[in-house]
């Protein structure tokens, strides 16, 4: 007995070597999945871009010029992409886009993660009365037509980016409510929880110290699936006119405001189109790694 | 059973009211109100009379609580704008388009969603596979009006192959084309996706080993066996897709020019047509707490392990 076990934890050295860490796994994991590098690689340069707008835009993205309206990509060398029907430069404003989107879906995650929180885990931990409301307030918000009850409370409240990102994060955040609610319940009667109770830790305590780090990844993988949704909320109420206000740029806009002329000018509706569709897909590859590299359960399991 | 039924509804009427006074309190704050003076001035005993006669003169809650006693017994009002029709007529008239539209999307993009699905699945690591996964992605993530303008451009403009816009099943069915193909692209990548998912999943069972090991066809087993077990969880993903395609697509609607009930819908904020939005987003409310319902009821016709209360016996 006293020669067997050693030899087995020698054994198991050799085979295994330095343990990593969970991070370091996920992170592992992350960097072998390819599709998930060219995600990333597109989200990189959609948030630099959107970081950078006022260093990289070639001309300011408001200014008009009657004459240099409605030029074509590559028809001018000081217009790489042309300009819009008053004559502004597209690429600027494809780039200034970029950061409108990133803001706006930013924000809103911002709000719908508080909203989410907040009521999930209430409902999760406290359960009775306060978990019935919570339950019935996510069922009145699903109810909602998504899109439409969001133009009612656009015309309501008035366009713009605060508005904007407003109605799209007051009805969204039932997802994220359901999420944690769910998490929560799993982890309301484990022995760490009752013991940290026992101890005298108060419930805020209880909720940031020990609940908060457990459910924090599939909580980073439900946000890197909520961003570009939100993202495509905001293009498609601007793209309704019902969204971003003018002057400011937003890839939604854009391409609402070109369908109409969509048969003289291919670029102005197309560009931005392409922008939008690239950044989207990047952010299902980004997320499909994400989630693959945070919970490998769910790796052969989920699509 | 009878219970889990009494259950849902009085939920979903709970639901329903809770939507109709949120919609009535938006409603009743939507800059101007109806009847402003913008179009046609009229004097002011003339705007009291039709005040008097929709009971807009009244404070909020009379209002909402006179809409709620109407609707219940089926009345849901007369449109403003068109003036004296009712309600159900109006949505008679537009609800068609945007229910053939929806119904046309789902009825190629389901069934070709499934087999997809399926075929990618047993085809794993292919040529297929990686096609099918493609169009899963373009079809979940890139957005419905990214898709209509880029089919749009390449299909009406460039290669002039089906008609730009205009909605004409009898006279020009070469015009729902375009507009069905891209409504039906969400559903079709989703389920695809889904399918494949859920098909490798129970391939990999041992009760599919079993089969196979007893002789029965590989075609017998993936359709008999295990697509049967694999279609539980794409049951939920399927349900949503109905109220969704059948209350139509605004954006959709207004780009091919569509005369459905979300483009109807818009033009009725526009025109601060009270009566119009609140049922059309009741409708909706109700539409989908119908297929959460019968997606629950469903599951315990797939899967009779579980109950209808929910949980796994």
């Amino acid at each position: 007995m006293t020669s067997s076990i050693p030899t087995k934890a020698a054994n198991a050295k050799v085979v295994i070597g330095k343990p990593l860490s969970p991070a370091r796994l996920a992170l592992r994991r992350f960097s072998r999945n390819r599709l998930g590098l060219i995600g990333t690689v597109i989200v990189a340069l959609f948030v630099l871009c959107a970081i950078f707008a006022p260093i990289i835009s070639p001309h300011d993205y408001q200014n008009t010029s009657a004459i240099n309206a409605y030029k074509a990509p590559g028809e001018s060398p000081e217009y790489l992409l042309g300009t819009d029907e008053s004559g502004r430069d597209v690429l600027s404003r494809l780039i200034w886009g970029a950061r409108t989107s990133l803001i706006v879906s930013l924000a809103a995650q911002a709000i719908m993660l508080v909203l989410g929180l907040v009521l999930g885990f209430s409902a999760g931990w406290f359960g009775g009365w306060i978990d019935f409301v919570v339950n019935r307030l996510i069922e009145v918000f699903v109810a909602l037509p998504a899109l439409l009850f969001r133009i009612l409370v656009v015309i309501v409240l008035g366009g713009g980016i605060t508005n904007l990102i407003l109605a799209i994060s007051l009805l969204a955040w039932p997802e994220l409510a359901r999420l944690v609610r769910a998490q929560v319940l799993g982890y309301r009667g484990r022995e760490f929880v009752e013991a940290s109770h026992a101890l005298g830790s108060s419930t805020t305590e209880i909720a940031l110290r020990h609940v908060l780090p457990n459910i924090l990844n599939p909580l980073i993988v439900a946000i890197t699936f909520s961003i570009p949704s939100v993202i495509i909320l905001e293009s498609s109420l601007s793209f309704l006119g019902y969204g971003i206000n003018e002057p400011t740029p937003s890839w939604g806009k854009m391409v609402g405001g070109a369908a109409n002329y969509i048969q003289s000018y291919w670029h102005l509706g197309i560009l931005p189109t392409i922008c939008l569709s690239i950044v989207m897909i990047g952010f299902s590859f980004f997320g499909d790694a994400v989630r693959d590299a945070l919970d490998p359960r769910s790796a052969q399991k989920a699509p | 059973m009878a219970r889990f039924l009494i259950t849902r509804f009085s939920g979903m009427a709970f639901v329903l009211l809770v939507v109709s006074f949120l919609t009535f309190a938006l409603m009743y704050n939507v800059p101007g109100g109806p009847f402003d003076q913008n179009k046609q001035p009229l004097s002011e005993a003339a705007m009291a009379n039709i005040k008097r006669k929709y009971g807009l003169d009244q404070p909020f809650y009379v209002q909402w609580g006179r809409y709620v006693v109407n609707a219940v017994q089926g009345d849901f009002g007369t449109s403003y704008v068109a003036e004296g029709d009712k309600i159900v007529t109006l949505f008679g008239k537009y609800w068609g388009a945007s229910l053939i539209f929806g119904a046309l999307s789902l009825a190629w993009s389901i069934p070709l969603g499934l087999i997809l699905g399926v075929w990618a699945a047993i085809k794993r690591n292919t040529l297929i596979d990686y096609v099918v996964t493609l169009i899963s992605v373009v079809g979940i993530t890139v957005p419905v009006f990214a898709l209509g303008i880029f089919g749009l451009y390449l299909f009406s403009i460039r290669w002039k192959l089906l008609p730009y816009t205009g909605w004409d099943l009898v006279n020009e069915p070469l015009t729902a084309v375009l507009p069905v193909i891209i409504f039906g692209l969400l559903p079709l990548g989703t389920i695809a996706r889904y399918t494949r998912a859920g098909m490798l999943e129970v391939l990999a069972q041992d009760y599919v080993r079993t089969a196979r090991a007893k002789g029965l066809t590989f075609k017998v087993v993936v359709l008999k066996h295990a697509l049967r077990n694999a279609l539980i969880p794409i049951l939920t993903v399927i349900g949503p897709f109905i109220p969704n395609a059948l209350t139509g697509s605004a954006i959709l609607e207004r780009m091919f020019n569509i005369p459905g009930v979300g483009r109807y819908f818009i033009d009725s904020i526009q025109a601060r047509d009270y009566p119009v939005i609140m049922a059309t987003v009741l409708i909706v409310a109700v539409l989908w707490g119908i297929t959460y319902l019968l997606t629950d009821l469903l599951y315990t016709v797939a899967d009779p392990r579980i109950r209808i209360d929910g949980s796994k016996s």
